[in-house]
C-alpha cells in the first residue's frame, strides 16, 4: 500500500512516515508544491496525505489536478485549520477526509485504513484480524465461529479503532478522542475508556476472544 | 440627573431674564422719578423767579398778589404768595409731600417750594405746588412696559436659540445618533455634515479616529490569536506525533510511559484551549451566517446519542424532555456548539450518581445538575478563562463560548442556583 506525504513541516512528516512504515505501508514524502505535484503527476498512490499550505502553492491546487488528470488516488487533507468551510471546500474538491493538526497517529491510522478499505475493497465488506471477523454492513462481529453479543456504536467503533492499528499502544486520551472527537475533555479522567474497553473485553471472552487487547499499564491499550 | 440641552439652555435663559426684569423695576422708578422731581424742581425754581421779577415791576403790589391770590384759589394753580408782616430769612425749602386729594377721593404726592424773598422792600412767602405723579402709577406704567418688552424679548431669544439650536447643533446630534450604532468589530464611518462648523469637524475627524483605531486594535488583537493559535498547531502536531512513536517504541520503560502520558495529556490540554480560541476569534469575526432553519430537537438528541455511552459509563444519567421545535435565522455549528458546551459543563460539574436535566420547551432550554452547594459567581461565570475550581481540566472557555454565541443568536442565557446545591443554566430563545 502506498502512501504520499504531502507535508512541509519535515518532522511531521518523517514522523507519520515512520509510524506508518511499521504498519505496512509504504510512504513517500513530498514537502513543496513542485515536489508534491511532480509525484502526483508521475506515480499512482493508494492514499495522499496533503496538507493546504505548501511552500509553493496550495494543497487545494494538487486536488485539482488530481480531479483533471482523473486519478483516483484517496485524499486526505491534514490541515491547521479547523473550519467547516475549508472541509466543504476540500472534500468539494475531491478530498475523502479531513483531520485537523493535531491529530493522534492512530486517529490518522484509522482514517488511512478506512479509506483505503472504502477505495480499494468496494465489495470486500469484511475486517479479519486472525480469528475475528468484522462484517462492516451488519456490524456483527464473529470470533472463529461464536457470534461476539451485540456491541454498543461505541465499542463497535472502539473495536474498529483496535483493528486499524494492531500491534500499537492507543493511549486512553487518543481514544477518547477517536471516540468523542472534540468533547473528548468531558471527562476528568478516562475512566469511561476504561469501562468500555472493559465491556468490550468482556463481550468478546463470551464469544472465546480473550488474547487481543492487552493493557499498557499505565498508557493505554494494545490490540494483539 | 440629565437634562437636554435645549432645557438647561432655557433655564439659564428664563433665571436671567427674571432676574434683570426683577432688579431693573426699582432701579426704573428711582431713575424716572428723580428725573421727575428734579424737573419739577427746576421749573419751580425759574417760575419763582418769574414772579419774583413780575411783581417787582408792579406798581400796587399789595392789591395785585390779592387778586392773584383769589384767582389762583379758585383754578388751583398750585401758587400762593402771602406778605409777611416781617422779613423772615430764610433759605428756599422744596419738600415732597403727601396730601389727601378731596376733588380725586385719594393721596397725591406733590412738591412744594417755599421762598422767603423781599419785593420793592416788602417781604413775601411765596409757595409753588406741583402734582407729582402717583409712585403707584409709575410703578405700574414702568412694570406694564418692562414685562411687554420682557416677553417679546425673551419670545425671541427662545424661538431664536430653538432655531439655533436645531439647526446649528444637528451635526452633533447626528453623530451621537450615528455613534450608537457603532460596533468594535464592524469597520464603521461616521459622515456627517457639520455645516462648516469647525468644533463638530473636530468631533467628527476625533471620533472616526477613534473608532478606526478601535477597530484596528480589535483586528490585530483578533488577527494576533487567530494567526499564534494556528502557529501552534503545526508543532503541537510534530510533538504528538513524536510522542506518539515514543510510545511505541519497544524499549520505553513504564516509568517513561507515565511522563509520555502526562506529556500527552497536557498538550491535549493545549490543543482544546487553542481550539477554543480559534473558535472565539470566528465567533468575534462573525464568520457563521445566520441563514439556516435548524431542528433544535434533532441537535440536542444527536449530541445526546454522541455521549450517552460515556456519560452512563462515568456513572450519571441524562433525562431529556423535550417539544419539538425548529427555529429560522440560526446556524447548526453555533447551535450544536452552544448545547455541547451546556451540557458539558453540566456533566462535568455534576456530582457521581447524579442526574442531569434537561427541558426543551417552545421557548428555552433548561438544563440542571446537581453539584457544589453553593451559587457561582454569576458576573464571572461567562468570563473568558474563568475557572471555578484549580483542579477542573477545562480552560474556563466553554461559557464564554456559551456567552458569546447567545450574544450572535440575540437569545438570553441566565443563571439560577437553587438550594442545596441545584445549578440551572437556562437559554430562551427570542
Amino acid at each position: 500500500m502506498k502512501i504520499l506525504i504531502i507535508e512541509d513541516n519535515m518532522e511531521l512528516s518523517n514522523a507519520i512516515c515512520s509510524y506508518l512504515s511499521g504498519q505496512d505501508y509504504i510512504c513517500e514524502t513530498a514537502s513543496t508544491y513542485l515536489q508534491a505535484s511532480e509525484k502526483v503527476d508521475l506515480y499512482d498512490y493508494d492514499c495522499i496525505l496533503l496538507d493546504i499550505g505548501l511552500p509553493g502553492g496550495s494543497g487545494l491546487q494538487i486536488l485539482k489536478r488530481l480531479a483533471k488528470e482523473n486519478k483516483q488516488d484517496g485524499v486526505i487533507i491534514i490541515s491547521a485549520k479547523n473550519s467547516v468551510e475549508d472541509k466543504i471546500e476540500g472534500i468539494r474538491l475531491g478530498a475523502d477526509d479531513y483531520l485537523t493538526k493535531p491529530f493522534d497517529l492512530a486517529e490518522l491510522s484509522i482514517r488511512i485504513f478506512s479509506l483505503i478499505r472504502r477505495k480499494q475493497f468496494a465489495g470486500k465488506n469484511n475486517i479479519c484480524y486472525g480469528k475475528l471477523n468484522v462484517n462492516i454492513i451488519s456490524k456483527i462481529v464473529t470470533y472463529d465461529t461464536l457470534e461476539v453479543p451485540q456491541l454498543t456504536p461505541k465499542e463497535y467503533k472502539l473495536l474498529l479503532f483496535f483493528l486499524s492499528s494492531p500491534t500499537r499502544v492507543l493511549t486512553k486520551g487518543g481514544i477518547a478522542e477517536h471516540l468523542l472527537g472534540d468533547d473528548a475533555d468531558l471527562f476528568d479522567n478516562f475512566d469511561c475508556i476504561y469501562a468500555h474497553v472493559k465491556n468490550l473485553k468482556k463481550k468478546l471472552k463470551q464469544a472465546g476472544c480473550t488474547e487481543y487487547i492487552k493493557t499498557i499499564y499505565g498508557m493505554g491499550y494494545k490490540f494483539n | 440627573m440629565t437634562v437636554k440641552l435645549t432645557r438647561k439652555t432655557i433655564q439659564m435663559y428664563l433665571a436671567v431674564s427674571v432676574s434683570v426684569f426683577l432688579i431693573s423695576i426699582p432701579v426704573f422708578y428711582q431713575i424716572v422719578q428723580k428725573l421727575w422731581i428734579k424737573d419739577v424742581d427746576e421749573s419751580m425754581l425759574y417760575q419763582k423767579e418769574k414772579i419774583i421779577s413780575g411783581l417787582g415791576e408792579q406798581r400796587n403790589t399789595s392789591e395785585t398778589i390779592h387778586n392773584f391770590n383769589a384767582l389762583s384759589f379758585i383754578i388751583d394753580n398750585g401758587i400762593t404768595i402771602k406778605e409777611l408782616s416781617h422779613m423772615e430769612y430764610k433759605a428756599d425749602s422744596i419738600y415732597y409731600h403727601l396730601a389727601y386729594d378731596s376733588v380725586r377721593k385719594h393721596v397725591e404726592p406733590y412738591r412744594e417750594l417755599t421762598s422767603y424773598v423781599i419785593i420793592n422792600n416788602v417781604p413775601y412767602q411765596i409757595t409753588l405746588k406741583r402734582d407729582l405723579v402717583e409712585s403707584e402709577d409709575l410703578l405700574a406704567g414702568i412694570v406694564a412696559v418692562q414685562l411687554g418688552l420682557f416677553i417679546l424679548l425673551l419670545v425671541m431669544v427662545l424661538g431664536i436659540s430653538y432655531g439655533f439650536y436645531r439647526r446649528t447643533w444637528s451635526p452633533f446630534f447626528e453623530i451621537t445618533r450615528k455613534l450608537k450604532d457603532v460596533e468594535i468589530d464592524k469597520p464603521c464611518r461616521i459622515d456627517v455634515d457639520c455645516k462648516n462648523v469647525f468644533e463638530f469637524e473636530d468631533l467628527k475627524t476625533s471620533v472616526n479616529e477613534l473608532i478606526s483605531h478601535n477597530h484596528n486594535l480589535f483586528l490585530s488583537q483578533k488577527e494576533f490569536i487567530e494567526n499564534a493559535s494556528h502557529e501552534i498547531q503545526t508543532p503541537l502536531a510534530v510533538i504528538k506525533s513524536q510522542l506518539d512513536i515514543l510510545s511505541n517504541s519497544p524499549s520505553i520503560t513504564p516509568r517513561q510511559m507515565e511522563c509520555v502520558v502526562q506529556v500527552n495529556n497536557q498538550i491535549r490540554y493545549m490543543v482544546s484551549i487553542n481550539r477554543n480560541l480559534l473558535f472565539l476569534a470566528k465567533l468575534d469575526n462573525r464568520q457563521f451566517p445566520l441563514d439556516e432553519t435548524v431542528d433544535v430537537t434533532a441537535i440536542l438528541m444527536s449530541y445526546y446519542d454522541h455521549i450517552k455511552e460515556e456519560v452512563h459509563l462515568a456513572g450519571k444519567e441524562i433525562i431529556i424532555d423535550k417539544a419539538p421545535l425548529t427555529i429560522g435565522k440560526c446556524n447548526t455549528v453555533l447551535l450544536m456548539s452552544l448545547f455541547n458546551n451546556l451540557i458539558n459543563n453540566a456533566v462535568k460539574h455534576s456530582s457521581p450518581h447524579n442526574v442531569i436535566q434537561i427541558t426543551l420547551q417552545e421557548d428555552h432550554l433548561e438544563i440542571k445538575n446537581a453539584g457544589i452547594n453553593k451559587a457561582l459567581p454569576a458576573e464571572y461565570i461567562f468570563n473568558r478563562f474563568y475557572k471555578k475550581e484549580s483542579n477542573s481540566n477545562g480552560a474556563g472557555l466553554g461559557l464564554s463560548i456559551v456567552a458569546q454565541i447567545c450574544n450572535i443568536l440575540n437569545y438570553k442565557i441566565t443563571y439560577r442556583f437553587n438550594e442545596p446545591n441545584q445549578h440551572s443554566f437556562v437559554v430562551w430563545f427570542k
